[in-house]
């Protein structure tokens, strides 16, 4: 209910809402301050302030105990007893197990089994033939078969725009095609894991952010953005992390793990131009709650004053960015 | 409305906190985990090299994975269901699973919300098993089976020295206990991740494979039973 002369932007249902999202700290600073007007006017509302911070007290009666060093101990033994009985299902089972499925599914639909049979021996044989033959230098090559490439030693791109992908695997290779050829991209994929080579990372994450985020091919594969989320979160190269941070922006706004990766960053990430990055391209979600603590507490809490200073802007602006 | 009840600490304030990003409550602890925002970029990367290792097959990266993570699991579950049996065999089932199937983890999460998820589903199954048995909750057997003393399990050492206050707080306790109990297994887990284990909305709805929103909602409801449920039987 809402008494007049109250602060006609927040109810009191709302209100209440807000309140238990206040004590948990999920209330984002500006929703804060709409409900400290309310409740300055509303009485109804302080008293719901009031029972509701009781009943936090009054759960604590039961607190959270740490196991006893006895429970742990048993624990463990149970779980290693446990570990050692039980095999890790291995790819066989996972085979027999999906066999054994399409078998339950043939012995239903008989035609179709047969259909299924046929078509399944005859993909087979063709991917069988596809995988086997040898890929060309100096042309766009059949799909290469993961085992057979060892490493991606090289990526650039011509003025013509294609894309040359040196890789290696008995001997090195050279795969060309336009960036935005499956084959190509598999292998730009494979060089942004390159743990030897931080220009060729760097490279093949430029690529893949300039030539395929945002295009419809990518929105329908998540490989490209979950190649840049490893990236930023394990790369020991800062460089290699900044350009992956780079590549998640168009990902930001809808996508809830890359708002969570890059906030990640911006509290963990050993360096600071990586974290003042990722602060910058928080823009656009500042309203999020979860952007706006994370902001506060690195401006307030950061040991790098550079840092500091540049949530403190980004939250100086945030009337203006919303 | 009865929040009279709720009223066990006279003369609280009625102005906001000022620390809103950091509120702790009595006895509702802030994880201290290894969960992924709190870990530096040395432990992630040794943690990824650990999984790596165990998808590999290395038994020993991954009993180093159970070691950092099995307290934190046991932790959460003995809260949860009262009982250091169950709470042993959901940490051993959990882990098992995670055994079994660390092939098919991509890291599109954390470890952490990964081997939280599998923990909460099984304390869920156990809790819905429970419900439908209709098991008294009461009953809380340690892990030889004997039975526990659940009221002193409320105590502490503040009220050790007042008998009539200790009584007081073990009859409340136990009218928690029951109050919680009430609960939908889905609203005792939303609820006990948020207020005992003091996770962000958002991770909640991560591990129960539904949205911040939902996870809110289902806050709310909590809360509002657990008010209605001390309210009457004060």
């Amino acid at each position: 209910m809402t008494w007049p002369g109250h602060d006609t932007s927040l109810s009191c249902d709302a209100a209440h809402e807000q309140i238990t999202l206040l004590l948990y700290g999920e209330l984002s600073d500006e929703a804060c301050h709409r409900l400290e007007q309310h409740l300055a006017s509303c009485a109804d509302c302080r008293d719901e302030l009031e029972v509701t911070r009781a009943l936090s007290s009054a759960m604590a009666i039961l607190p959270v105990r740490e196991p006893s060093p006895n429970l742990i101990a048993q624990t463990r033994l149970k779980i290693d007893e446990a570990l050692e009985r039980a095999p890790r299902d291995s790819w066989f089972a996972h085979l027999r197990r999906s066999l054994w499925t399409d078998f339950r599914l043939l012995r239903t639909a008989p035609l179709a089994a047969a259909t299924m049979l046929f078509a399944g021996v005859g993909l087979g044989f063709a991917g069988f033939r596809v995988a086997n033959t040898p890929p060309t230098p100096q042309s766009s090559p059949g799909m290469p078969a993961t085992q057979r490439i060892a490493a991606v030693t090289g990526v650039k791109q011509d003025p013509t725009g294609l894309v040359h992908v040196e890789y290696s695997s008995l001997m090195p290779l050279e795969a060309v095609g336009p960036a935005d050829d499956p084959n190509i991209r598999y292998l730009l994929l494979l060089g942004t894991r390159a743990p030897l080579n931080t220009s060729v990372q760097n490279a093949a994450l430029g690529l893949l952010t300039h030539t395929c985020v945002g295009t419809v091919d990518c929105g329908a594969d998540d490989s490209v953005r979950n190649a840049l989320m490893v990236a930023l979160r394990y790369d020991p190269h800062s460089t290699v992390r900044a350009q992956a941070l780079s590549g998640l922006a168009p990902y930001l706004t809808d996508d809830m793990h890359v708002r969570d990766a890059v906030l990640e960053a911006v509290l963990d990430d050993g360096d600071p131009q990586v974290r003042a990055q990722a602060i910058h391209m928080l823009a656009p979600v500042s309203a999020d709650s979860s952007v706006q603590q994370v902001l506060q507490n690195v401006a307030t809490h950061d040991e790098n004053p550079l840092l500091r200073n540049v949530s403190r802007t980004m939250l100086q602006q945030m009337p203006q960015v919303q | 409305m009865g929040t009279e009840a709720l009223r066990i600490q006279p003369g609280l304030s009625t102005t906001l906190p000022t620390n809103r990003t950091s509120q702790t409550w009595p006895g509702r602890r802030v994880v201290q985990t290894r969960s992924a925002s709190s870990m530096s970029p040395e432990d992630r990367a040794s943690e990824t090299e650990l999984i790596r290792q165990a998808q590999k097959g290395s038994r020993q990266a991954f009993d180093t994975l159970v070691r950092q993570y099995d307290q934190a699991v046991l932790r959460l579950a003995l809260h949860l269901l009262g009982s250091e049996t169950d709470a042993q065999d959901i940490a051993q089932e959990a882990f098992l699973k995670a055994y079994r199937y660390l092939g098919n983890f991509r890291f599109e999460c954390s470890f952490y919300t990964w081997i939280y998820r599998i923990v909460t589903n099984l304390c869920l199954d156990l809790m819905r098993r429970r419900k439908t048995r209709r098991e008294d909750p009461a009953v809380v057997m340690d892990a030889s089976g004997e039975e526990l003393d659940l009221l002193g399990m409320v105590s502490d050492e503040r009220a050790s020295a007042n008998p009539g206050r200790e009584l007081e707080r073990k009859e409340l306790g136990a009218k928690i206990a029951t109050a919680l109990d009430k609960l939908t297994p889905r609203e005792r887990m939303v609820f006990e991740l948020k207020h005992y284990q003091g996770l962000r909305l958002r991770t909640i709805g991560e591990m129960l494979s539904t949205t911040e929103e939902t996870a809110k909602n289902t806050l709310f409801r909590a809360t509002k039973k657990l008010r209605a449920s001390l309210a009457v039987v004060r």
